[in-house]
């Protein structure tokens, strides 16, 4: 079996990497934190149990990224022959299902809510032996678990788009739409306070929809990553213009008649065939192909194990 | 900016609003009985809700007794089972139910449960002569233990042979007793606690200013108050 080369990130992203890597440990660390401040002044809001089901369901994609962090410097085996890239996948696909799963559970009990006119109430609760609506205290664990992560969110857009990683670019756009949700949550807070039931569940609606909207979307770009899409670029805004790059590289070789080229992502990477038509006497085609596959790949960090493939002409 | 923008919004939205009543009831229920009528369920309970007499007694009626002087309220007692009285609050028939509710009572979709306001234990006890006796001792021994509670079964953990009686008051040796009667019944409380109960009662949902207006009295009650209404309810 012929396996595929080791990969290693650039040296100057290899630091970003770990840059990243740190921050998502962080970001565990905190969110543990706000899910249990969160958990100790939970009450009877459905507004704040969804909160803190989002705030729960935000760790998932941290730990996708440090599994696949873990997984990237596995070298290919006589197993997985293609190595572990895939793994990213995986872990993204099961991430964002369960988060569509569960927003639409959200979304489901706080409709029933409305629909049986269940009125929450929240009531007192001691703190140093003082008596404080415990409302209050849920807003105070809101904004706690609501603005740290605008700013974790943007830090890691930043190393997303360096990195070329969509795990923790989908990552960092729940975080930076987290004090929506925290401020949902506290209007539905204070709704109850006012005496007006159907705020609460009103709040979790909106919540939920957001998790669910966050939930598709992720599920879509994971299935399509799965099912090698033409490379996009991390935020999905737009194809990668590397196949028409590889293309133009390849056309003008003294060697090459015509050439075509098929890119997949696989995580970070890129990989795929680049399909090239000799000219009529191009020489020492072996030598050739390996001088053109290193070239390739010394194109861009993120082209990996793309095969040069000699054909006797492009139609199929 | 924009999420700065919308949090300044909802502090200058809800400044004003501590100012009156907060937080409020979304039905009224503080204001209908400031004044007026206080619908009271009640579950037969001892200590706490007392039915033997015309008058119905315990803590807890003495408790709501002192409330609903404080609002100028008229109670009207509406005697009943737990279940019944748990509907009636689900469809607001009463306005508050007593009768020695716990805080894990499977009540959350009916009703609101107050925060606890007095925390009960029953301990294993020795008459009070009897120094120096420990828990170890009393292994394989028998236990006088209030026959058809889960405490019966419970006091098994500390490998005792629980015997049920009537009333522990009448027992000689070790008992499973609560801790506050534990000195009028002459005992000495072992490091041993069979089962602990955190008293709530229950009001109706949604009803803020009423249940936090319940609970701030609740709470505020001393130590001293509370065991002196136990001590009156000794059998």
């Amino acid at each position: 079996v012929r396996l595929r080369p080791d990969f290693e990130l650039p040296r100057e992203l290899e630091a970003v990497h770990r840059k990243a890597v740190r921050l998502e440990w962080f970001s565990i660390v905190y969110l543990a934190s706000a899910i249990a401040v969160l958990a100790a002044v939970l009450g009877s809001s459905q507004a704040m149990k969804a909160a803190w089901i989002e705030d729960i369901l935000s760790l998932l994609p941290p730990l996708a990224f440090l599994v696949a962090a873990r997984y990237r410097d596995r070298p290919p085996n006589e197993r997985f022959p293609y190595g572990y890239h895939r793994s990213v996948g995986v872990a993204y696909l099961t991430a964002s299902a369960a988060l569509l799963a569960m927003g639409g559970f959200i979304l489901y009990d706080s409709a029933m809510v409305l629909v049986r006119f269940e009125h929450p109430s929240i009531g007192l609760n001691e703190l140093f032996g003082q008596q404080v609506w415990l409302g209050w205290l849920m807003i105070g664990a809101l904004l706690y678990s609501g603005l740290p992560p605008v700013l974790l969110g943007r830090a890691k857009q930043r190393l997303a788009a360096q990195l070329h990683d969509k795990v923790l670019y989908a990552d960092a756009e729940m975080n930076r739409a987290d004090w929506a949700t925290a401020g949902a949550a506290m209007l539905g807070v204070i709704g109850i306070g006012a005496g007006f039931w159907w705020a609460d569940a009103v709040a979790a609606i909106v919540i939920s929809l957001d998790i669910v909207h966050d939930g598709y979307g992720n599920v879509r770009t994971a299935v399509h990553d799965l099912m090698d899409r033409r490379p996009t670029t991390y935020d999905h805004a737009k194809p990668l213009p590397l196949v028409d790059e590889v293309e133009a590289h390849l056309r003008p070789l003294p060697w090459v008649a015509g050439a075509e080229v098929r890119l997949r992502e696989e995580g970070h990477v890129l990989v795929g065939e680049a399909y090239v038509v000799p000219v009529g006497s191009p020489g020492d085609v072996p030598r050739l192909v390996e001088r053109t596959t290193r070239a390739i790949e010394d194109l861009d960090w993120r082209l990996h194990d793309v095969a040069v493939v000699v054909l006797p002409r492009l139609d199929s | 900016v924009r999420a700065a923008s919308v949090l300044a919004a909802l502090v200058v939205l809800t400044l004003p609003l501590p100012a009156c009543q907060w937080p409020r009831d979304a039905e009224g229920t503080l204001d209908r009985v400031t004044g007026g009528t206080l619908r009271v369920g009640l579950v037969e309970a001892e200590p706490w809700v007392v039915l033997d007499d015309d008058e119905p007694g315990g803590v807890e009626v003495r408790l709501v007794e002192e409330l609903a002087g404080r609002l100028d309220t008229q109670v009207e007692w509406v005697p009943g089972s737990e279940s019944a009285l748990m509907e009636a609050l689900h469809v607001r028939a009463v306005d508050l139910v007593v009768g020695g509710l716990d805080s894990s009572a499977p009540w959350q979709d009916q009703a609101a449960l107050s925060r606890h306001y007095l925390t009960t234990t029953t301990v294993l006890a020795v008459p009070a002569g009897d120094g120096g006796t420990t828990v170890d001792d009393l292994q394989g021994r028998q236990v006088a233990v209030e026959g058809g509670t889960a405490d019966a079964e419970r006091v098994r953990t500390f490998d005792v042979v629980p015997v049920p009686v009537a009333d522990v008051a009448d027992a000689d040796g070790p008992v499973v007793v609560d801790v506050w009667r534990l000195d009028d019944l002459g005992l000495r409380g072992l490091d041993a606690t069979v089962s602990t109960s955190e008293h709530v009662v229950a009001v109706p949902l949604g009803e803020n200013a009423w249940q936090t207006t319940v609970e701030r009295f609740l709470l505020t009650r001393s130590g001293d108050e509370l065991g002196r209404l136990l001590d009156e309810e000794q059998p």
